[in-house]
């Protein structure tokens, strides 16, 4: 066991806050904003990278030498690792994937409810099965 | 981003736009979002349309931000807001029972129609019946 010390590791926190208040609206709150980062990060992220068989880790804290993406309530964390940056781009590709396809929901209150939001952010990524298909999905997401 | 007050959790700001016009920001840290949402609907609804009657549009989903034009963001306007924000605070105790008994995605108050605010409206400033009850107890105060 080593303790990480390295300065210049970093990370990017993304939220969805913006997303949460169409989402919810009035009812707001922290509870249901952290459930939408959490099924976004689980059902939605997680699933693509599992699809693509990328080697992604999923831990809690920060400070790895690896990739890692990690729940942190209001936000989710991308810890930028040591791999190729071939490597590093589809992992920014497979999370843009997922960005823009929430930015295209067009109900955004359907989503408030929990067993709704499940299946529609499965859904967003559902059929794309491998990194080709990623990243011809996020070419013609972005061309329109 | 400029200043306009920041103490106690309290932020406000001000970005001037092309077209003379502001974005001002309404923010209230370390506070959770069910607080936050009605913190920023009473500040705005109390400066800008209560103390004063500024032309104003709302410029996100989380009502953090609203443009305004410069002219009418004066110095006695960003007093307002400040001491505005600083009664919302106090008076939160009062203001989330209201919130949780009248605040609804609909009853929208009206904003302005001035074409150059147009393209930064995102959506309305929701509540009103909320905000007339909260900003009556806030005033009940003097």
């Amino acid at each position: 066991m080593t303790v990480s010390d390295d300065p210049k590791t970093c990370y990017v926190a993304f939220n969805y806050e913006e997303f949460a208040n169409q989402v919810f609206g009035v009812a707001i709150s922290d509870e249901n904003t952290a459930s939408l980062n959490l099924g976004i990060l689980n059902d939605g992220i997680r699933k693509l990278v599992a699809n693509a068989g990328l080697p992604l880790s999923m831990r809690q804290s920060f400070g790895f030498p690896v990739s890692n993406l990690g729940d942190a309530y209001k936000t989710i964390r991308f810890t930028i690792g040591i791999e190729e940056e071939d490597l590093l781009r589809q992992y920014v590709a497979l999370i843009t994937l997922v960005n823009v396809k929430l930015s295209e929901v067009a109900a955004p209150t359907e989503l408030a409810d929990p067993g709704k939001r499940k299946l529609f952010i499965e859904g967003l990524t559902g059929s794309v099965a491998d990194l080709t298909r990623i990243g011809k999905e996020l070419q013609e997401a972005l061309d329109k | 981003m400029s200043s306009i007050y920041n103490l106690n959790g309290i932020v406000l700001e001000a970005d001037p736009l092309d077209g003379a016009l502001e974005a001002v920001e309404i923010d209230f840290l370390a506070r959770p979002r069910e607080h936050v949402l009605p913190l920023r609907l009473v500040t705005a609804y109390g400066a800008f349309t209560q103390r004063r009657s500024l032309d104003f549009v709302v410029a996100d989903h989380q009502r953090k931000t609203y443009v305004v034009p410069s002219d009418q963001l004066t110095r006695a306007a960003r007093e307002d807001l400040v001491d505005v924000a600083r009664l919302a605070v106090q008076h939160l105790g009062e203001i989330l029972p209201l919130a949780a008994e009248l605040l609804t995605d609909d009853d929208p108050v009206p904003t302005s129609d001035r074409p150059d605010l147009a393209s930064h409206q995102v959506t309305a400033l929701p509540g009103k019946a909320f905000l007339e009850a909260a900003w009556a107890r806030i005033t009940a105060h003097g």
